[in-house]
């Protein structure tokens, strides 16, 4: 291996620069080549839940519910509220008018049209034979039951009022279209919400107070939450104004709370990158005396983030938020690298140039970035597009922090006059301590005993749990908003059944079925929006026209009853005939437009070759008897989110912890090439100790541990074993060595990072907030352990 | 084109004697009058295929604070009663039927404006319609037409006729043209419903 580093240290300064050419082009080449012949835009993801990893194992399913949270996550309701509904209505037309053209939406909807209810009017009596629903077959299918039916229609042709007009009573003496008019505004009410139209608006009143409800999709433009005109910063600018004299805005849709986490994550981004950047400014400025460490240092950070995001794009043609944030915790390792570089440069006589320097950090600066690198390999074969993301971006950013370290910077010249850094002097007298054996291994052994007893005693506490409920908290005018839209709309959609089927019917009956035992269970009035409230399947149509035979029998005495012309007979069993083969299909495209909106969250349609559907209840309590529901029926699966993600997170945790094992057998692995058995044990067991103190303290905090602290568990045993690393590379007689400058190198490096993942724990975003805060632990018991251990082998 | 009519619910509230001219006064006078009982008769005009048809049917009504009830007794016996939220149809068998319309504000909407005939609330009255008011042979007029939109594609107008103090006709016009007209008789004011009619209203 030891050829390897002089094989390496063979290679010319043009040699490297080459290398760092061919890196840097080759990526950039490589991003501009995938937009080329890609026509998806590059987006950045700021929707919470897509953070996440998806519930499903079978892509097909999974594949129709994200086409539904696409669909579902980019619908926005404005209710516009005021004690008078005119003015209500009148600010909700403003508001209507300023978004209706914007190309932040697909559609913005404020009017219910009429003239699509008589589309659907038409419909009901066209297809008036097929859509008789189940009880007023199972009526007709009783004894005496078509008499009796037939004598209810009369009944409703007498009664004063009918919710159709008796235009077509020559042609449906039976008053079919009338029953179907009743069993279609009993789904309406079933599937909807609680908004109904009033002056062409669906309007709400409740505690004397009207709410008007503008909804609206966004488009992609729209929902690009990164871009400053996204569609929410546009509802935003134009309603903000009209609140005022009563008027109140109420917001609801999950676009809002992405924006609002967007907005903070770019906020603590800032503040991350900011405060990261000032350290490590002041930081270098203290110890260098020149801007130019600094310039560099800054450069070659953002040459890698840069890298890491153009590399990230260019294979996943998206990148989380939550990446980019994670991302910025790049700045503390890629200084490292550049910290080591200018101690040499700028405080060791003994080393002539540039390429001696190199030269000279080569064998520790490359163990480093092997063992980060092999930590972060590991993850991308997590089977978890942003574990994957990170992983990605990492690497990347990494290698090319590295690769401008050895390759750019032995081109910087050397400071004129003398190369030494006073401040390097404090290790001097701060090293005695920790140089004696005894109380090394005193304090290793005492931190392994107080993590292992600490883990024993509060075992109880010692817990892998993931509670999504935690790591995104609703607060201010967005929770009050919810609660409010919610009370008014009584509308709540938390989970959801996606149900399958290998044609359009096949789907339609799979659903029907469970509609059934979604009624049987928890009553007619339990809400939901399901495809066949609206469209039958053919088989439930067949029924409809068979009870509808039995009703042509009384075709004669019903016209007598009516007093009609008793020969009206001959067309209306004409008409039925004719219409014998023509049924109700989706597919088929013979459904009015207004019923297809009204199933626009329900029906999925066809999905890699199967069909999907979508059966939404309004509000849930109980999950688990909705899950029973669909465990008992085959294609049927029940979707929460917030519950399926937190348990499949803990088996993602699970395998990440798994993945953790497998990396530190291979770290060992590659150790044992590079050192002694002694000293490879010693460096192994760093991230055994990391992970014993990280998993103690959130014991005692009584915190679970969950995946993105043991996500960042990960991290640190990249980063950490580099400061061990650097120590024993330290101890080695070398040429040009400078004992001081090593372990100053070192506390530099651990105080920018810390720095900056300690940044992260200061998050208000939970995940950020875990992830940061078991990096620190993990990050402080690697150093803390690097220097106390006995280091003179 | 077929509309949907079913929120005429309620609209026909009209009872009393009335020699004023304005819909101030005939709310006044009305809601003197906080029940009323009578018979009618109704005549549906439909225009069905070609052709105009007569549906004609008579039976007992009441009016009050709490809604109306339509007692048909020919040609069919059934029984409609509009509440404030909700209404119900009775068959001749006994079947109920009960259509919750709480979250119908378009019903609501009728409802309350016909309720408030009862209260004297002239203000919910007009809230909801135009009206115009004359007088000829056949008595007091009141022509009403819906404000809000939605009411006004499943209704075109509503015309009363006032004479001697009672409500003798009431012509609903629907937006398809078709129209239904009611003549009443033998009114009645009693003090209160009895149990059985108290009923009838509580959904």
């Amino acid at each position: 291996m030891k050829k390897n580093f002089s094989l390496i240290n063979r290679l010319s300064s043009k040699n490297f620069l080459g290398i760092w050419l061919v890196y840097h082009l080759g990526l950039i080449a490589f991003f501009l080549l995938t937009f080329a012949f890609n026509s998806s835009r590059i987006k950045i993801d700021a929707d919470l839940f897509n953070m996440f990893p998806r519930p499903f194992e079978e892509e097909g399913i999974r594949n129709a519910d994200e086409k539904l949270t696409e669909t579902v996550g980019q619908n926005v309701f404005i209710l516009v509220s005021h004690k008078d509904f005119s003015t209500a209505k009148t600010v909700a037309e403003d508001v209507y008018q300023q978004l209706e053209q914007s190309d932040n939406f697909n559609h913005v909807t404020l009017y219910s049209n009429l003239e699509d209810l008589s589309s659907v009017t038409d419909y009901l009596y066209d297809y008036r034979w097929n859509l008789l629903d189940k009880e007023s077959i199972e009526l007709i299918n009783s004894p005496d039951g078509a008499y009796d039916f037939a004598q209810d229609a009369i009944m409703q042709a007498y009664s004063p009022f009918t919710m159709l007009p008796l235009d077509n009573l020559d042609t449906d003496p039976f008053m079919l279209t009338e029953t179907n008019a009743n069993a279609l505004l009993a789904s309406v009410k079933k599937s909807g919400t609680a908004m109904s139209v009033k002056d062409s608006v669906l309007a709400s009143k409740q505690d004397d107070i009207w709410y008007v409800m503008i909804r609206g999709m966004l488009s992609k433009k729209g929902s690009a939450l990164a871009s400053k005109d996204n569609g929410i910063s546009q509802i935003y600018s134009i309603c903000t104004p009209l609140e005022k004299d009563g008027v109140r805005f109420v917001y609801s849709g999950t676009a809002f709370n992405s924006h609002q986490s967007s907005n903070e994550a770019m906020k603590e981004i800032g503040l991350i990158t900011t405060i990261s950047m000032l350290v490590v400014v002041v930081l270098l400025l203290l110890v260098f005396h020149s801007p130019l460490p600094i310039f560099m240092s800054v450069g070659s950070i953002l040459v890698s983030v840069l890298t890491a995001v153009i590399t990230t794009l260019a294979v996943f043609k998206k990148m989380h938020i939550l990446t980019l944030v994670f991302g910025t915790s790049l700045i503390g390792s890629c200084i490292d690298y550049s910290l080591h570089y200018f101690t040499q440069w700028a405080g060791n006589p003994l080393l002539k140039s540039g390429e001696e320097i190199r030269k000279h950090l080569t064998k520790s600066l490359s163990m480093a970035i092997i063992s980060s690198v092999l930590c972060y390999a590991i993850l991308l074969f997590a089977p978890f597009d942003m574990l994957k993301q990170m992983s990605l971006f990492s690497l990347s950013g990494l290698i090319s922090s590295f690769l401008t370290t050895i390759a750019i910077y032995p081109f910087i010249p050397l400071p004129k006059g003398e190369r030494v850094i006073k401040v390097s002097g404090i290790l001097k007298e701060s090293a005695s301590p920790f140089a004696k054996k005894i109380i090394g291994r005193i304090a290793i052994t005492g931190i392994f005993a107080f993590a292992i007893l600490s883990l024993l005693i509060c075992h109880k506490n010692f817990k892998i749990k993931n509670d999504l409920n935690r790591l995104y908290t609703m607060e201010g005018r967005i929770l009050e908003d919810k609660k409010l839209s919610i009370a008014i709309t009584k509308y709540n959609p938390t989970g959801w059944f996606i149900v399958r089927g290998n044609t359009e019917q096949e789907a339609l009956e799979n659903e029907e079925l469970l509609c059934r035992k979604l009624d049987e269970r928890f009553g007619k009035d339990f809400g939901y929006i399901a495809t066949t409230n609206f469209i039958p399947t053919i088989a439930q149509q067949k029924k409809s026209r068979l009870a509808c035979q039995k009703l042509m029998e009384l075709a004669p005495l019903q016209y007598e009853d009516l007093g009609f012309e008793e020969d009206l007979t001959d067309f209306l069993q004409e008409d039925f005939e004719a219409g014998q083969d023509d049924f109700i299909s989706i597919e088929k495209g013979n459904v009015p437009k207004y019923l297809i909106d009204s199933i626009a969250t329900a029906w999925l349609g066809q999905i890699d070759g199967k069909y999907y559907t979508v059966v939404m209840p309004a509000l849930i309590d109980d999950n688990t008897r909705m899950r029973e529901i669909a465990d008992g029926q085959s294609d049927v699966f029940f979707v929460n989110k917030l519950a399926d993600m937190g348990s499949d997170l803990d088996k993602l945790t699970i395998m990440v912890i798994k993945f953790f094992i497998l990396a530190y057998a291979v770290m060992f692995i590659a150790l044992k090439f590079f050192y002694k058995w002694k000293q490879a044990l010693k460096i192994i067991s760093v991230p055994l100790l990391i992970m014993l103190m990280t998993a103690a303290i959130f014991t005692l905090r009584k915190t679970s541990l969950e995946f993105f602290s043991v996500t960042g568990l990960i991290l640190v045993f990249g980063l950490g074993l580099d400061y061990i690393i650097y120590m024993m590379e330290n101890e080695k007689e070398r040429a040009g060595s400078i004992k001081t400058l090593e372990p100053f190198a070192t506390l530099l490096s651990f105080i920018t990072t810390i720095i900056s993942f300690g940044a992260l724990s200061l998050s208000t975003f939970q995940p950020v907030h875990l992830m940061g805060l078991s990096i620190f632990i993990g990050l402080a018991t690697a150093y803390i352990s690097s220097m106390l251990y006995d280091r003179s082998l | 084109m077929k509309k949907l009519t079913f929120i005429l619910a309620g609209v026909i509230l009209f009872s009393s004697s009335i020699f004023c001219q304005s819909l101030e006064d005939v709310c006044k006078t009305i809601s003197a009058n906080p029940i009323t009982k009578g018979e009618y008769t109704q005549v549906k005009t439909v225009k069905s295929g070609k052709s105009t048809r007569s549906l004609n049917s008579s039976g007992k009504f009441i009016f009050c604070t709490d809604g109306i009830m339509w007692n048909n007794l020919k040609p069919r016996a059934s029984t409609v009663i509009i509440g404030k939220d909700f209404m119900a149809q009775i068959s001749g068998t006994g079947k109920k039927t009960v259509t919750d319309n709480s979250e119908n504000q378009s019903f609501i909407t009728i409802a309350s404006a016909v309720t408030s005939f009862f209260s004297n609330d002239y203000q919910a009255l007009t809230q909801s319609f135009d009206s115009e008011i004359s007088e000829d042979d056949a008595g007091t007029k009141i022509a009403l037409t819906p404000i809000d939109s939605t009411i006004q594609a499943a209704l075109s107008a509503i015309e009363i006729i006032l004479k001697d103090k009672d409500i003798t006709a009431i012509t609903i016009t629907d937006a398809s043209g078709n129209t239904t007209a009611y003549t009443f008789t033998n009114h009645t004011y009693p003090e209160e419903l009895s149990q059985d009619e108290k009923e009838l209203f509580s959904n």
